[in-house]
């Protein structure tokens, strides 16, 4: 799905993040490109959400560069709440509003910060309501909604500033099991729509359905990129292999 | 022994009536613009600016770690001496003012308390929808951090009600004032029970209040 001229979208220049001494990225380069759809799989404490978390500067990097659609995030100049808007993110908490009901949810954003008519916004939350079949739950609080609810909510959310990118950081790893698949259907859609996608999962089959590319980050590092049928079916380096071996999929 | 408790009372109960108003209004007062003033002071405490948080944590510190006595005293008699424009002001002003500053610490903590108890998922979601810190805090961090921090302002509220009691010596028509005007009719030991007794029925009133309070609070969970 990536675009004949391939624009880059995201880009990271030898991004390195320390917690202290604790040397969590440790040089990540990477491109996203418009219209791609990247996952990243790993163990746990590897660096995937660290890195996620570094594309939208939610963490803010020791050292390194990042570029969205050319413009470098941490520089002075660049307004950064204004090209946030162009990047969505899904959290593994959902971190939906509780103090707002299911609409208001998805209408403060635009309405704050895009001068979107409340009832512009309404009528756009309503269809995004629509799509993941929440529609009926718009004047409900968070409260009522189960968790896969509020995940698809979440998504939502962060639709309603239409983004350019979407990131996803583990957005079913806190979900009952019979939740997950509602929620990867969604992203699924968002996929088909041609959006594009970072997904830090551990969701194998899921990652291996919907990606273009994987990245397999281990201790700070791309250890092993590829086509999922190159990562998963052929993986070349031994901790991929060793990783991919450990995980039921 | 002279006159008993409930002979001054019925005597001169307009001058407890008045004392208790001047209590009330000076806590309130206090309060309120220490709330507005501790807003502020909890923001620059929880800043990425150094010299705010700087300045603002030692100014909790200073105010926190010293007696209310002592900052009356400071603000009556120092103050006006340093800046003499200051005397021109009604003395009434110079002790509000310290009353303010003083409880302006004490809710700035509170404040303080009552945004760190919100998910910092909450900050996360909205900023990365785009949304400005300012929206951040005012339409997402503080309406959640509403629900602790008012039950702990109407305690710092009973709190300063009590703490008034020290603004008598400088003058302040409050609830202890009025054992000064007593004491000058040779009405020594009476005005103390009545006046002790106010106190107990305000703050007992006042603390029922916030239970109800929290109580409902947590309902809405």
């Amino acid at each position: 799905m990536i675009d004949d001229n391939k624009t880059i979208m995201i880009e990271t220049i030898d991004l390195k993040k320390d917690f202290g001494d604790l040397k969590v990225l440790k040089g990540i380069s990477e491109k996203i490109y418009k219209g791609e759809v990247v996952s990243i799989i790993g163990p746990s404490g590897g660096g995937k959400s660290t890195f996620l978390r570094c594309l939208n500067l939610l963490e803010v990097p020791t050292s390194g560069k990042v570029f969205f659609e050319g413009e470098e995030l941490d520089a002075k100049s660049t307004n950064l709440d204004l090209h946030r808007q162009k990047i969505g993110m899904v959290f593994q908490q959902f971190n939906v509003f509780p103090h707002m009901t299911v609409l208001d949810n998805i209408t403060i954003a635009p309405t704050l910060e895009k001068g979107m008519s409340k009832a512009d916004a309404e009528k756009k939350a309503m269809d995004l309501l629509r799509t993941v079949g929440l529609e009926d739950k718009a004047n409900e609080y968070p409260r009522k909604l189960s968790g896969g609810q509020k995940q698809r909510l979440a998504i939502v959310r962060a639709m309603a500033m239409e983004p350019d990118v979407m990131l996803f950081d583990e957005p079913t790893s806190a979900l009952d099991p019979e939740m997950v698949k509602g929620v990867l259907d969604v992203i699924q859609d968002l996929v088909e729509s041609g959006m594009t996608c970072v997904i830090v999962t551990h969701e194998m089959g899921f990652a291996r359905n919907v990606s273009d590319r994987v990245l397999f980050i281990d201790d700070g590092m791309v250890v092993e990129s590829g086509t999922p049928s190159e990562l998963f079916d052929h993986p070349q380096n031994p901790r991929t292999q060793e990783f991919l071996s450990q995980v039921l999929y | 022994m002279g006159a008993s408790i409930f002979d001054v009372l019925f005597e001169y109960w307009p001058i407890f009536l008045k004392g208790t108003l001047g209590t009330l209004k000076y806590a309130f007062i206090a309060v309120s613009l220490g709330t507005v003033l501790g807003t502020f002071i909890a923001i620059a405490r929880l800043s990425k600016n150094k010299i705010l948080t700087d300045v603002s944590g030692a100014f909790v510190t200073i105010i926190r770690g010293t007696p209310l006595l002592v900052q009356m005293y400071i603000f009556y008699y120092f103050l006006p001496m340093a800046f003499p424009a200051l005397n021109k002001i009604d003395k009434v002003y110079t002790v509000l003012m310290s009353l303010i500053l003083n409880s302006s610490a004490y809710v700035a903590e509170i404040i303080r308390g009552g945004i760190n108890s919100v998910d910092s998922g909450q900050a996360e979601a909205a900023r990365s929808l785009g949304m400005t810190a300012k929206h951040t805090m005012t339409k997402i961090i503080l309406p959640q951090a509403v629900k602790n921090i008012l039950p702990a302002l109407a305690n710092e509220y009973i709190a300063m009600i009590k703490e008034t009691s020290m603004a008598g010596s400088f003058m302040l028509y409050e609830l202890m004032y009025t054992r000064t005007i007593l004491a000058n009719k040779f009405l020594v030991w009476q005005p103390l029970f009545i006046i002790a007794f106010i106190y107990l029925i305000l703050t007992m009133v006042l603390s029922a209040l916030v239970r109800w309070m929290e109580g409902r609070f947590s309902v809405s969970d």
